[in-house]
């Protein structure tokens, strides 16, 4: 049996996105970020475990003491994807992924940041596979 | 009437060494030209100061004396001037000198202390004594009409205060037009008779209380007098402390007034950082909203994915509760089949079963051990679950939210800027001098503390006033008690008292009908000299109110409430011309760059009336303000002389007769 993650973590591509990401303020805190990450990256019609994703030194959330990563989202990996049985796994992966996708387009729209934010938000819809 | 014949400067200002200008004996208008910074406004100072010992400088604040010191003269060792001013006036001739010296063993000096003035004044070829020189000078020019006679043109404008009920150089304005037509003589003379009739009536209540019959009226007379004379002096202290205050008032404002321009930019400026503080306070909640909607921002992106899954999920759910009832019916006929086949006859018609039809209930059915009830329970259990999770899930829509806060943090970023440009726009002009800005704000401070005290003044003068009446009245009532029964003991002081009392309330009488008539003077020569100089405008007048501020009036009859500085300038030339007219003291007009605000057919209508205005006319101008050739065609024979400023240095002006004067 494959087994679950306990840490969720960034990779050093991802962390350096998360860190533009927070400097415009849009975030209170990293996770509100990697959440809607992970959001941009399911609607786009990413599917869990699509690669292998190696997580770096960065930022990590544990999962065992429920400090980050509520039960719902888990449950809604589990409701999403139902022939998963890795949901913390699957939860970083998007993360990652979807983190890599907002990074394609941030450099240039960093001025207007929440704008671009506000573009994928309605866009994530088009992106959907 | 007084007429300038000779000027004569020695070191003053500009004007270095000696330098005489000759005016002309005929009336007219003499015309003395200098550019900007060359001098006029010294030359209008020499004569300012050859009559009051005073020179004034923008905002008419008193300059520094030893300031005025040609500053080349005194790099050569040459400190002080001298300015000697001839003129004629009644008949008499005058030779006025005043001289700023150095006083004996100053080597440097550097402040007026260091310099004593000498002043003479010569009538007929005879040296006066200082107090007659004083007094000949006092009647020949008062120094508090001088504003009639010795003006800059920019300040013409400070006569629209006379319009304003709560203006505070108003009434020292009109207290000046009052004193140049007279009104003072017999406002002195009212006051004379008023003491006459205090004393009168003081003797008329000795005489009373000497006599038994009438002694205890004379007594309370006596002992309302001495209250009125504690009342009288109560008022004229508080007057005095009145008077003091609206000097005070008068002077910050003029501060005011000066730094008004200064003092509005630092408002705006602060009022501009107070804007952006709560800009910035603002910001931070929308930032704070955005921040707190943005936590729920991935719920709205996976809504419609959630909604979808729910959708299905619970199609399925339904699928297989239909599926759980088909199954029980199925089981139910099962059941009914067995017990059929065990007892031999049919459950519900009880007739017995035939072999064949036993035989056929015996074989399994195919529905038979299918999917069982307890896999479609646990299937539906676990959608259930599944439903369960994503009930948790509750999306929210917030891209309205989002780009309502994205719009206003924007229109933030947008005024922010604006107002800081604005900022930075008003400190490249007046500067980030914050010594300044305290100095204006306490200025301000004083100000209002100032206003404050003379209402409570004005306060208790009124209440003394009220008071004074009282007293007025049972001493009314008192004296005619005593003409009554008073008889021929006290009829010489009673007599001399209603003789005091009908001459004051003549003079009384007399100052309000020679005010009214002044006015109404004032107000028709005004007018008259307004439509000349207005010529071919919609205007029919000037009105007149008690202050002798004059309105403009339309030929509609309305009155102009606004206008223009040019308008300004005209109005008080026409309040001028009116004054000079009405007056019993009349000189000549010598007026500093008075065209600046007029277009040419304003000019030419001033020009055109200035010789009527007074016999004479000083204009001085520069060449843009009023050309030569213009001058020349307009005033014709009227212009008597031509005089021109030559800049050789900064410091170094000559006035020379032109030579294209008549």
């Amino acid at each position: 049996m494959v087994k679950d993650k306990v840490n969720i973590g960034l990779n050093s591509k991802t962390e350096l996105i998360m860190n533009y990401i927070m400097e415009t303020g849009i975030f209170e805190d990293r996770m509100d970020a990697a959440k809607f990450a992970m959001a941009y990256a399911i609607r786009s019609g990413a599917k869990p475990g699509e690669s292998e994703l190696e997580t770096g030194k960065g930022t990590k959330w544990n999962i065992g003491s429920y400090d980050g990563f509520e039960e719902g989202i888990k449950d809604l990996i589990l409701a999403l994807y139902p022939e998963t049985v890795t949901p913390f796994r699957d939860i970083e992966y998007f993360i990652n992924v979807g983190l890599e996708m907002i990074g394609n387009g941030f450099e240039k729209n960093k001025d207007n940041a929440l704008d671009y934010l506000l573009a994928l938000m309605q866009n994530a819809n088009k992106n959907e596979i | 009437m007084l007429k300038v014949k000779r000027l004569v400067l020695n070191d003053f200002g500009p004007f270095k060494g000696e330098q005489t200008i000759q005016f002309p004996d005929e009336n007219g208008v003499v015309i003395i030209y200098g550019e900007n910074m060359e001098g006029k406004t010294s030359l209008l100072n020499a004569l300012r100061y050859a009559l009051f010992g005073k020179v004034l400088g923008r905002g008419a604040y008193p300059v520094p004396l030893h300031q005025i010191c040609n500053w080349e003269s005194t790099k050569d060792g040459r400190f002080g001037f001298k300015v000697a001013l001839a003129f004629e006036s009644d008949g008499h001739q005058y030779e006025l000198t005043r001289a700023l010296v150095l006083k004996k063993k100053i080597i440097k000096p550097d402040c007026d202390e260091d310099y004593e003035q000498e002043c003479y004044l010569r009538k007929d070829g005879d040296v006066l004594s200082t107090d007659q020189r004083d007094l000949e000078l006092s009647q020949v020019m008062p120094e508090q009409v001088s504003r009639f006679f010795l003006f800059d043109g920019e300040l013409l404008e400070e006569y629209e205060e006379l319009l304003r009920d709560q203006s505070t150089m108003g009434p020292a304005i009109s207290g000046a037009i009052e004193r140049i037509l007279g009104v003072p003589i017999l406002v002195n003379a009212r006051a004379e008779c008023g003491a006459q009739l205090k004393e009168a009536r003081k003797q008329e209540a000795k005489a009373a209380a000497k006599v038994e019959s009438t002694k205890a009226i004379g007594l309370a007379l006596g002992e309302l007098d001495e209250k009125h004379k504690h009342h009288d002096e109560e008022i004229n202290r508080l007057s005095e402390t009145l008077d003091n205050l609206k000097d005070d008032r008068q002077k910050k404002e003029t501060i005011l007034s000066k730094n008004a321009y200064i003092n509005a930019r630092f408002d705006e400026r602060r009022k501009l950082r107070e804007d952006i503080a709560k800009l910035e306070k603002d910001r931070a909640i929308q930032e704070g909203r955005l921040k707190e909607l943005m936590k729920d921002a991935w719920r709205g992106m996976l809504d419609s994915k959630v909604k979808e899954l729910r959708s299905s999920l619970m199609k399925e759910e339904e699928d297989i509760q239909a599926r759980v009832r088909q199954k029980l019916a199925e089981s139910e006929a099962i059941k009914s089949r067995n017990e059929a086949v065990c007892k031999g006859k049919c459950p519900i018609c009880t007739q017995p079963l035939s072999k064949e039809l036993a035989d056929s209930l015996k074989r399994p059915s195919p529905v038979e051990g299918s999917v069982s009830i307890t896999e479609n329970n646990r299937e539906l259990q676990r959608l259930h679950h599944v439903l369960d999770r994503l009930g948790d899930f509750m999306p929210k829509d917030i891209s309205t939210d989002l780009i309502n806060i994205r719009n206003s943090l924007d229109n933030f970023k947008v005024d922010k800027s604006t107002m800081e440009d604005r900022i930075q726009e008003i400190t490249n002009e007046v500067g980030t001098d914050s010594d300044t800005e305290e100095s204006i704000r306490q200025a301000i401070s004083d100000f209002a503390r100032i206003v404050k005290q003379i209402a409570s003044i004005e306060g208790g003068i009124s209440r003394e006033n009220e008071e004074l009446a009282k007293i007025d009245k049972n001493m009314q009532e008192l004296r005619e008690n005593l003409s009554k029964i008073g008889g021929a003991s006290t009829a010489r002081e009673r007599t001399k008292r209603e003789l005091c009392d009908n001459l004051s309330t003549l003079f009384s009488d007399g100052v309000s009908v020679y005010r009214e008539n002044l006015r109404q003077k004032v107000e028709h020569d005004s007018s008259v000299l307004f439509l000349k100089l207005t010529k071919g405008m919609a205007y029919a007048g000037l009105q007149i109110n008690d202050n002798y501020g004059l309105t403009i009036i339309h030929n509609d009859g309305q009155e102009i409430p606004l206008r223009s500085a040019s308008a300004e300038q005209i109005v008080a030339l026409s309040l001028m011309g009116a004054l000079q007219k009405n007056a019993p003291l009349r000189g000549p007009i010598i007026m500093d760059s008075p065209f600046i605000r007029m277009d040419i057919s304003h000019k030419t209508n001033v020009l055109t009336a200035l010789p009527h205005m007074a016999d004479q006319v000083v204009l001085l101008v520069f060449g843009e303000e009023l050309k030569p050739q213009m001058a020349r065609e307009v005033l014709l024979g009227k212009l008597r002389s031509e005089f021109k400023m030559v800049k050789h240095t900064d410091r170094y002006t000559t006035i020379e007769k032109s030579l294209e004067a008549n």
